[in-house]
């Protein structure tokens, strides 16, 4: 099995990008055959007429069926919703600027020209309810969705009847793998890749249509109901919610069998990986294990079977995400501190402590808030029963933004924190109104011509209701507020008062001076105290301004009659991009300059330590204002300020305190040098980027060079205060 | 009870992992009567300039905001320098009150003072680092600038007191004390005093010393000193 997953492994990551039409053009046949029908029943045929007919691939990974293109990274095109570049994936792969440019036939084009939606991943952002498809069957969900139910409106009849045929389009499909998989069992020459084809076909004879028996056969149902998910077209930051907890059934044959366990889990991590939409870019599939359940530790030999596969696969995508509570599994956290120790940058820990008392406080029941999962980068979901609160249709802004440009129009005399910030939060509710509207707008027009009835079939409140995901999942009004660029924004608020207020300079000198990169203006604004450092005139104002963001978004949440909004710092590479369109700012940041990577420190402001930067991030209050999570990057050196006591220190002290996410990367500069110059060398080397893991190699040289500088940086860590 | 109620300090250094078990603060004092040619931390030597008087209340509450890492690594505060025994009425005073809400205090010291600091200090101790460079008290005035005996009776004392409570640390240096000679006179030492907690060996290296030779010893010497070391049945360990 060893030197299988080493081909495996092989043969993804030294693919090339190339683009696989198949989907592209049986969704384009299908959509013309089927116009006429209904639309749910239009998109439930087109998914099934790509599963009839989409190339299958055996050969790449012969263990797990499920693929999304005929080859590793051969892009998986999405035309129903359009063939617009991703700007991050573009930043994080340069040579992938522009790869679609000339690659999409005529005759698509012109197809899709006149059904223009707008975006190119779907809504992404959410786990389908994968317990379900491991511990009872997709028989079972088209047997409840064949029930007569005549107290249902019409058209809600009519979604069900296509959440049905998406399901047995999906059983279908799996007896396709287990044909396929038969006839190329009989034709191998290695007698291990017959071996492996046949247990796929015995597996996919049985599931998805049936409960699993074994672990590899709950595996191979949630890669295959995953990867059919991607394929209807979800292809952002789809997720594969608690693996641990829908296994749990299979405990013992893992303890049984740890080795061969381990090997079939690397072999579904690789499956995964293998999602081909954007080609070799990220697509955010989180993974989580560990955490509590309202009966205590939810941990099995499953989850530290799912460490150590992480920890012996150099995958990125999907990453892992491990819930930590005060009754965590001491092996489990163990491995989790030993993987960090030794540079994994997995897996990312999450504080339930934090994150379970804010979903209760947006009206979601116990049971189903401990059941709570990491959706895309670090988004929050429940499987099967919420998507609203994390997706692509997200409302938010950039608070530098904002304060920027309310800082720019206000006389010196007014230019007080007092003033800003009450400025701000009229602002912030003026945005969110505004948001909100747009984006209910866009949920009714996604949910009327972009439904998605096979991943609303497993939401089991939408498959009850017959209703697409976006209006019938349990909780249907957790919206998502994303924000960024707070600690920028906090460290202009310090900067006015402390330089404006007090110091009597003038706002326009100060931007000028900062603009024309002025020794001397740099040099007081880098005096000015900055967030993340355990300053409390800095924190105090990073406090303010929450505080006003919070009091605005929930007076317009509560107008709407809808719950708090989940409130989420949520990076992943947007940073840049948000940097590229703003000028220079009173922070002393350059025009152009990224913004801060996370909830901490903007890089480069900080002095005192990583102790100090958690004990800012402290005095905000999580479960209040980031109902929906923020980011918060950590890099240690390598060596002994990243021992496992250490980090375990660190972490649990800043969890014990109130934290709600760490993200920990052990850096070495030297070796990250040494991976750019010899990249041969350094294929397993995965790190943490801002919102997003990846592997080094195969990352622009603008996040390497990001990431050098944090390495540079987190060597000098030690904080003096005094 | 000492009475001073403040420090002269040079500067606090959260997120220490070096001095001490698990995340420390580390409070460096100003002023060591000892002038080692390999000093990493000249600028702390003189008594003045370059230390802050600071209130211990003061210094307290500022080292506490660290203490939930603290506690769930298993570290605390170092007091180190400079010379802890300096300013031992002020240290013990810091660290009562440090003790006094359960955390684990280390001095790190070269043992260079009076009997009564050391005595002192220990009340509120947990752990003491001491310096031992050498046992040859020539060797010692001459690279040091002081006398060895008060150092190597306080160590005595020490280890005789509560050996369990002290790492040795040897600061290996190239061409004072890296030879079998000087490293044979160590280990006979503690060979007869009761075995401290932890043998530590701090091979020398160049960054921070004012001097213009380097002390840097290559990693075979360590190696060598290891196996001296252990030779007399103690427990040695490498800080790289």
């Amino acid at each position: 099995m060893k030197h299988l997953l080493k081909r495996m492994e092989d043969r993804l990551f030294s693919a090339t990008d190339t683009v696989c039409l198949d989907r592209a053009r049986l969704v384009t046949e299908a959509y013309a055959r089927y116009a006429d029908e209904p639309v749910p029943i239009l998109r439930a045929r087109v998914f099934e007429h790509v599963l009839r007919n989409m190339r299958l691939d055996l050969l790449s990974n012969p263990v797990f069926a499920g693929n999304t293109s005929s080859v590793p990274r051969a892009w998986m095109l999405i035309p129903e919703f359009g063939f617009d570049e991703d700007a991050q994936v573009a930043l994080e792969h340069s040579e992938l600027k522009g790869f679609l440019d000339g690659k999409i036939p005529p005759d698509i084009r012109v197809f899709w020209r006149d059904r223009q939606f707008g975006g190119h991943g779907g809504i992404g952002h959410m786990s389908l309810d994968l317990d379900l498809v491991v511990n009872r069957g997709l028989d079972s969900i088209v047997a409840s969705l064949e029930k007569r139910r005549d107290d249902l409106p019409p058209e809600n009849r009519v979604f069900r009847e296509a959440m049905a045929v998406s399901c047995r389009a999906v059983i279908e499909w799996a007896h396709r793998y287990a044909q396929a998989a038969e006839e190329a069992a009989s034709q191998t020459d290695d007698p291990d890749v017959a071996v492996c084809l046949r247990r796929m076909a015995a597996a996919c004879r049985h599931v998805p249509a049936q409960p699993a028996r074994n672990l590899f056969e709950g595996l191979q149902a949630m890669a295959l109901v995953h990867m059919a998910g991607v394929i209807e077209g979800q292809g952002m930051s789809m997720s594969i919610g608690l693996p641990d907890r829908a296994l749990a059934r299979f405990r013992s044959e893992v303890e049984d069998n740890p080795e061969q366990s381990v090997n079939l889990i690397r072999a579904f991590l690789l499956r995964i990986a293998s999602n081909s939409f954007l080609g070799r870019g990220s697509k955010t599939q989180a993974i989580t294990i560990g955490g509590a359940a309202p009966e205590g530790d939810a941990c099995s030999a499953v989850t530290l079977a799912f460490l150590d596969a992480f920890d012996k696969t150099p995958v990125s995508d999907p990453h892992l995400f491990l819930r930590c509570h005060e009754g965590l599994e001491p092996a489990v956290w163990e491995r989790g501190l030993s993987m960090l120790s030794a540079g994994r940058s997995m897996p990312l820990l999450v504080n339930d402590h934090q994150v379970v008392p804010g979903l209760l406080a947006a009206g979601v029941t116990a049971p189903d808030a401990w059941d709570y999962c990491i959706v895309g980068c670090n988004e929050l979901g429940i499987p099967g029963r919420c998507c609203q609160s994390a997706n692509s249709i997200g409302m938010g802004f950039n608070d530098l933004n904002v304060i920027d440009a309310l800082v720019r129009g206000l006389p010196d005399e007014a230019c007080n924190t007092e003033y800003v910030l009450d400025a701000y939060e009229r602002r912030v509710h003026d945005l969110a109104e505004a948001g909100l509207t747009a984006r209910r707008a866009r949920l009714a027009q996604y949910a009327a011509e972009r439904p998605f009835p096979f991943c609303s079939a497993l939401c089991p409140a939408c498959a009850e209701s017959g209703q697409d995901l976006l209006r019938g999942m349990r909780y249907p009004d957790l919206y998502g507020f994303y924000i960024r660029g707070t600690a920028n924004a906090v460290n202009v608020l310090v900067v006015i008062e402390h330089l404006v207020t007090r110091g009597h300079h003038r706002v326009g000198d100060l931007l000028a001076g900062v603009q024309a990169r002025d020794p001397k203006i740099l040099e007081t604004i880098a005096e000015a105290p900055k967030w993340g450092d355990d300053n409390d005139e800095a924190d105090r104002l990073a406090v303010a301004l929450n505080v006003c963001r919070d009091r605005a978004l929930r007076e317009v949440a509560g107008k709407a009659g809808l719950p708090p909004f989940a409130v989420c710092h949520v990076v992943r590479s947007l940073h840049h991009l948000d940097g590229r369109r703003l000028g220079p700012t009173l922070d002393g940041r350059e025009g152009g300059a990224p913004v801060g990577d996370s909830i901490g420190p903007v890089m480069g402001t900080q002095s005192n330590g990583p102790t100090a930067m958690l004990n800012s991030v402290l005095k905000l209050d999580a479960a209040q204002w980031f109902t929906g999570i923020y980011n918060l990057n950590l890099t240690l050196p390598a060596g002994a300020q990243a021992h496992p006591t250490v980090i375990r220190g660190l972490a649990e002290a800043f969890f014990h305190g109130g934290g709600q996410e760490l993200q920990v990367n052990v850096l070495d500069a030297n070796t990250l040098r040494k991976a750019r110059v010899h990249p041969e060398r350094y294929q397993g080397l995965v790190v943490r980027v801002a919102g997003l893991n990846a592997r080094f190699v195969e990352l622009s040289a603008e996040e390497q060079d990001e990431l050098i500088r944090r390495a540079e940086m987190a060597s000098g860590l030690t904080g003096r205060v005094a | 009870m000492s009475t001073s109620t403040t420090l002269t300090i040079h500067a606090v250094q959260r997120f220490c992992v070096q001095d001490g078990p698990g995340i420390r603060t580390v409070v460096f004092l100003q002023g060591c009567p000892l002038r080692c040619w390999w000093c990493h931390n000249p600028a702390m030597q003189p008594e003045s300039p370059g230390g802050t008087p600071r209130r211990v209340e003061t210094l307290v509450r500022e080292v506490e905001r660290d203490a939930r890492y603290w506690v769930h690594s298993g570290g605390g505060v170092t007091l180190s320098g400079g010379e802890p025994l300096l300013q031992a009425d002020g240290g013990a005073s810091f660290l009562a009150a440090l003790k006094a809400h359960g955390y684990h205090c280390c001095v790190e010291t070269a043992g260079f003072g009076p009997a009564a600091s050391i005595s002192l200090l220990d009340v509120f101790t947990s752990l003491w680092l001491f310096d031992l460079k050498t046992v040859n008290g020539e060797a010692f005035h001459r690279a040091c600038g002081g006398d060895l005996k008060p150092v190597l009776s306080n160590l005595r004392t020490l280890l005789h007191r509560r050996a369990a409570s002290v790492w040795v640390r040897i600061p290996l240096i190239r061409g004072y004390n890296d030879d079998s000679e000087s490293l044979d006179g160590i280990a006979g030492f503690l060979a007869d005093l009761p075995t401290p907690a932890r043998i530590q060996l701090l091979p020398g290296h160049g960054i921070g010393v004012a001097g213009s030779v380097d002390p840097t010893v290559e990693a075979s010497v360590c190696r060598k000193a290891e196996t001296m070391l252990r030779r007399a049945d103690n427990p040695v360990e490498v800080c790289w």
